[in-house]
């Protein structure tokens, strides 16, 4: 029967063998050296050195590789939580428990980090941003990597749009679009998603709910035959809100 | 030019009953009101909700430009409506994906 546990300390086998009273002196390393791991992995010999007098943490090194570097080891999604706070360091690691294996450690997903919702959010942004140069952006935080505008699906207005249109002189005119017209080149301009704060959002979560850091303000445009309509709304969970008219333009 | 809506309040930034908004003029058959998102947008002659037609309210001209032009459009408003109502007529409904107007 194997048993494996965690153990603070790493041995040789020489040593393991003198603890153990079995005579392992001739048997060979199996894994690669620290020197082959350094060269395979271009570590520098500055860092090396830091990593051999083993005065640095976990957490320590982690901040000390660069952002790329940190990006390539938790993935992009998880490394732009971690970024933002969203949690901590340790949290990183889990306790698991195995009938055959028992107690070991694990790492924790960035589902069981943040919540299904929050994890599809940072999924979602890191992806936006695939194209970012990480190294560039090491000292900027999570809001300064969004877009200043983000492009989203086209939508479709669910509710026909209506109100009384008044031309001097020839008098009023109801104007429709129906519902089930498509919304497109749909765009969030403010608020969740991207770097421009939604300035009212608060106002939005007290009065609707959900958290202010959700609310998002949306434009998308309504091609009509002889008009195009500009339409703005504030957006959360799919729903619409305040669906208004910034302007129409004769095509 | 400023306006005072009167009616229901609608929307959690749109118009409140009684408040006096901006408005930066009439184009395209619309006013274009500072609402209480404190951005403009285009609101009716009858305002309300675009995506509630059961909700209408009405504008009080509070202040006017030299020409009178709110002034003018209201009593051009009213004069229509009212002659709607007495013929019978009703105005005409321009679905924006098929018509002109």
């Amino acid at each position: 029967m194997l048993i494996c546990s965690p153990s603070p300390v790493t041995k040789g086998w020489d040593e393991l063998g003198t603890e153990l009273g079995v005579d392992w002196s001739g048997v060979e390393k199996s894994g690669p050296s620290f020197e082959e791991i350094a060269k395979k992995y271009n570590i520098s010999p500055e860092r090396q050195r830091t990593y051999l007098q083993r005065k640095m943490t976990g957490e320590a090194y982690f901040r000390s590789l660069s952002a790329e570097e940190q990006r390539r080891v938790l993935g992009p999604a998880k490394w732009l939580a971690w970024k933002e706070g969203k949690f901590a360091f340790a949290q990183l690691a889990k306790k698991t428990y195995s009938p055959v294996w028992g107690a070991g450690r694990g790492a924790a997903s960035l589902k069981e980090l943040l919540g299904e919702d929050e994890a599809a959010k940072y999924i979602r942004l890191s992806q936006w941003n695939r194209s970012t140069n990480w190294e560039k952006v090491d000292q900027k935080t999570v809001a300064d990597l969004l877009p200043k505008v983000a492009v989203v699906k086209n939508s479709i207005l669910l509710k026909p749009v209506s109100g009384k249109f008044f031309v001097p002189g020839v008098g009023s005119i109801d104007l429709l679009v129906p519902a089930g017209v498509d919304l497109v080149n749909v765009r969030v301009i403010a608020g969740n998603m991207t770097a421009t704060p939604f300035r009212t959002a608060s106002t939005w979560a007290e009065k609707i709910g959900g958290s202010p850091g959700d609310w998002q303000k949306l434009v998308g445009i309504v091609d009509g035959k002889y008009y195009t309509y500009e339409i703005h709304w504030v957006q959360h969970n799919d729903v619409k809100y305040d669906l208004k008219i910034k302007r129409s333009t004769r095509r | 030019m400023k306006l005072k809506y009167i009616g229901p309040s609608f929307g959690v930034e749109s118009l409140t009953d009684g408040k006096v908004y901006i408005c930066l003029g009439f184009e395209d058959g619309l006013l274009r009101i500072v609402d209480d998102s404190e951005e403009d947008y285009l609101y009716s002659v009858i305002p309300g909700p675009w995506d509630d037609q059961t909700v209408r309210g009405r504008w009080e001209v509070v202040e006017d430009d030299e020409d009178g032009t709110l002034t003018k459009l209201f009593e051009d408003v009213r004069i229509s409506l009212e002659n709607e109502a007495r013929i019978g007529i009703k105005p005409r409904v321009v679905n924006v994906m098929e018509d002109d107007y």
